[in-house]
């Protein structure tokens, strides 16, 4: 008796389980039947970043500094005021190809331990001018071991520029550099510069082709294979950039101590001039990731969940680098007279920041998915 | 028809001291160790410990708490391997009370550290282990059991397995009440926000990019969490009440980093099954049957008198049913707090834990300190990187309370160098559910001094 009662029950789970397992598989083949885009839009959004503006913007930073060897070389082998003035141009294309794509800070710049490299290092005059000092000149194989305060392209800045009165040396600025590359004994200072830029080309180029490789083991392939993650990333990395900008370059000039002109040569670009420049250069990096150049940006993605919010942070991009490049001088001049104009933009960029920390990273749902332990 | 009037006091009677298997709290307490063991060797694993003890200089001390911290560099990793230890210990019911109890006090202790820290299933984990400490989970199918035979027990008193259920019963039902709300219901938020972000999943990614799984993930969830403890309770129900439950949980875990807390309510809900469902389910992969010799069954009428007590009496005293009295009053008064304020918990933070409220919030914050020096009138900007982990700084920027506490901890900061007069403000601003950020607290207020009423900005609901 009691068996067939275990029977009957048994059966009846049986059907009950064959109900329920037909529901399952029908459901999952209308699943994959019908299909809706969301996803595809992620994938194409980022493919689309990962080739229109982020392998895009190594080539425009491999191109540039193809044509920085070039005019390091021509001042190597002939310094005059002309080359000079052609490799002070040449510099400052690279300083800006490497401000658009400043914002994202990972994959292969960082897993090859580049970004040195590229981003700013606060370079030691006296290191370089013992280096160069040296018996024999310094040779490419020689680059990896140099300290991180001699090399890179603020060390490039230096040889090409001069500096903003770093302390404790007393004259070799601006007007004094092409002597330094010109006159007697200067064979090691001029050899220093073509290796150094040699070195930056290299990079660029190995950096260009990680992004550009096709293959599931390249950069952009993982870059889209992650999906979600790479949204998280993307926005994690932007936001920090947003108040990178506003706290080490527009800010940190307006905090810098008295008396201004001792401190000047601590503002990223000085030497060069290029402070303000490549502040707006760094924002408009943002801005293409956000917007896409040409194909799918962050924007849309955000659209699709919250239009109104993807309008408000496209105007505050505007209004932040439309404020900053109402500036008009570079930051170490502007800190002197045009106070105003930077406090502007400070307050347009830290706009943009809250809006990009609080409601886009919320609209997205970041925040869930990219904290560090458990959450419920 | 006369109606006994002592059928309620028979009932409770029942419900407290009446013999029931000691199988299913043995189970628990089983399935528990194990649970614990491996989240303790999770959190090991993951690097988390020195992430949220290691690394911070600063920490979010409970009220009354400060004096407690965590032990000094790799002391922090051997407390939680004790714990992993322990956890072993309660499971296999070795030296089981000791176990416990440490195993309470231990986890308590690192769950107290921080308010950061703070989640829900962690504080849930405090309450089972602690009400565990006062049950006789060991005393069947234990090594302590097999140790010492004397100490083996076929039933308890209702009232050990009744008080879990209680536990398990309020975790769920405060849980769906909790989701009775606008935001839940009617804007399906925050899983419109959370679910698109997990579109990349396979077969059913690309779904949850809609506005109508959404809304019918939330009803669900709300009708999902008040009703499961009755289904389960119900034999009718019972089976595809525990099915989808496993069914829900599992997509939990797969949608959302909810960590150990699906697979903890997974077993934790085997306590609201027929207190002898172990010998049931043992009795069955035996090929025996339910009604097998090895299933003690006092409540379909077996013999009271052949069940053995031991030690535990079956008479219900005065202190224990006060005692029961208070514990279940704190439990359901405690999720009550925020239906007794006019702002929403979520985003006062006022009553928002220990009050269940899983999983009803997207909030993101910001806050940005600055002092004001009334002597000189000048004001500068603080930052809290000294301070905080970037982890701690995300989530106290989220809360009006944690932001005050740091408000203060940095005023103590700028009197130690001499700025005694100074002040701290803050821009804090928030977006809880999909709304644009707005201004968390009103950044005149000095979060040195007493903070006035309205500190919190009220929450705009219109979106």
């Amino acid at each position: 008796m009691k068996t067939s009662v275990r029977e009957n029950v048994g059966g009846r789970t049986c059907q009950w389980w064959a109900k329920v397992s037909s529901i399952f598989c029908l459901a999952g083949n209308m699943l994959l039947w019908a299909a809706p885009a969301q996803t595809a839009t992620r994938e194409a959004m980022l493919r689309d970043l990962a080739r229109q503006v982020i392998a895009s913007g190594y080539e425009d930073l491999d191109a540039s500094c193809q044509g920085l060897t070039n005019a390091a070389g021509q001042l190597a082998e002939t310094p005059n005021q002309v080359a000079l003035a052609r490799a002070r141009q040449a510099w400052t294309a690279v300083a800006m190809a490497a401000n658009h794509v400043r914002c994202f800070q990972t994959g292969p710049l960082v897993d090859r331990e580049y970004a040195a490299t590229f981003y700013y290092v606060r370079i030691s005059p006296p290191a370089i001018n013992g280096l160069i000092q040296q018996t024999n000149a310094i040779d490419r194989g020689q680059v990896p071991q140099l300290d991180g305060n001699a090399k890179g392209l603020f060390a490039l800045e230096y040889l090409l520029f001069g500096h903003k009165g770093y302390p404790g040396i007393d004259k070799p600025d601006g007007p004094l550099v092409l002597e330094m590359l010109s006159g007697k004994g200067s064979e090691h200072r001029r050899a220093y510069l073509l290796v150094l830029a040699q070195d930056l080309e290299a990079k660029a180029a190995q950096l260009a082709q990680d992004w550009s490789s096709s293959g599931d083991e390249g950069a952009a392939a993982k870059f889209v294979k992650a999906g979600q993650a790479s949204v998280n990333l993307l926005v994690n990395q932007l936001a920090h950039s947003i108040e990178d900008a506003q706290q080490n370059h527009l800010n940190f000039v307006l905090v810098l101590p008295q008396p201004l002109g001792r401190q000047l040569y601590r503002v990223e670009g000085s030497a060069s001039g290029t402070s303000l420049q490549g502040a707006i250069a760094y924002l408009e990096g943002m801005q293409r990731f956000y917007r896409g150049a040409g194909g799918l940006g962050l924007a849309d993605t955000l659209k699709q969940v919250n239009a109104p919010l993807a309008k408000r942070v496209e105007d505050a991009f505007v209004d932040a680098i439309s404020a900053t490049k109402t500036i008009g001088e570079p930051l170490e001049q502007a800190v002197l007279d045009k106070r105003d104009a930077i406090q502007n933009a400070c307050n347009k960029v830290h706009a943009l920041e809250i809006l990009f920390k609080v409601d886009l990273a919320s609209a997205l749902g970041v925040t869930i998915s990219f904290t560090s332990g458990d959450g419920d | 028809m006369a109606i006994s009037l002592n059928k309620p006091r028979e009932i409770l009677e029942r419900f407290i001291s009446g013999p029931v298997d000691i199988a299913s709290l043995a189970a628990f307490r089983f399935l528990f160790g194990l649970l614990m063991a491996a989240a303790m060797v999770r959190f090991l694993a993951k690097g988390w410990i020195r992430l949220l003890y290691i690394e911070p200089r600063f920490f979010f001390s409970y009220p009354g708490l400060e004096w407690l911290r965590p032990w000094p560099g790799f002391l922090m990793h051997v407390h939680f391997i004790v714990l992993a230890i322990l956890a072993l210990g309660i499971a296999f019911g070795i030296f089981y009370r000791v176990c416990i109890a440490l195993f309470f006090l231990g986890f308590t202790y690192v769950e107290l550290l921080d308010q950061t820290a703070y989640l829900n299933h962690y504080y849930l984990i405090s309450l089972l282990s602690g009400l565990l400490i006062f049950l006789p989970a060991h005393r069947a199918w234990s090594i302590d059991v097999w140790r010492k035979p004397q100490l083996r027990l076929e039933a308890v008193p209702a009232w050990c397995l009744n008080l879990l259920r209680f536990q398990v019963a309020v975790v769920y039902v405060f849980a769906g009440l909790a989701k009775f709300n606008a935001d839940w219901l009617l804007r399906a938020e925050p899983l419109r926000i959370w679910l698109p972000a997990r579109s990349d999943l396979p077969l059913v990614g690309p779904w949850l990019g809609q506005a109508w799984v959404a809304y019918g993930a939330s009803w669900f969830g709300a009708l999902f969490d008040t009703s499961i403890v009755f289904c389960l309770l119900w034999r009718r129900t019972r089976w595809p009440a525990y099915a989808l439950l496993v069914l829900f949980h599992v997509a939990t875990w797969v949608l959302f980093n909810i960590g150990m807390f699906p697979w903890i309510m997974i077993v934790a809900a085997l306590l609201l099954f027929p207190a002898d469902w172990p010998r049931r389910w043992l009795a069955w992969l035996r090929g025996r049957g339910a009604d097998s010799q090895t299933a003690l069954s006092p409540q379909r009428g077996g013999a009271r008198d052949e069940i053995s007590f031991g030690l535990w009496s079956d008479r219900p005293c005065s202190f224990l049913l006060v005692l029961l009295a208070a514990y279940a009053a704190v439990q359901v008064a405690l999720p009550l707090r925020p239906w007794l304020v006019s702002q929403p918990s979520a985003w006062t933070c006022a009553g928002f834990n220990c009050a269940w409220r899983v999983m009803i919030a997207e909030k993101t914050g910001y806050a940005e300190f600055y002092a004001f020096d009334p002597s000189t009138s000048r004001r500068w900007r603080l930052s809290v990187k000294n301070f905080l982990t970037p982890r701690q700084e995300t989530l106290m920027a989220q809360d009006p309370y944690l932001v005050r506490a740091m408000g203060r901890r940095l005023a103590a900061d700028l009197k130690a160098r001499g700025l005694v007069q100074a002040q701290v403000t803050v821009d804090a601003f928030a977006a809880l559910n999909g709304r644009p950020s707005q201004p968390l607290i009103d950044p005149n207020v000095n979060l040195a001094g007493p903070v006035p009423d309205g500190w919190i900005v009220p929450l705009r609901q219109a979106e």
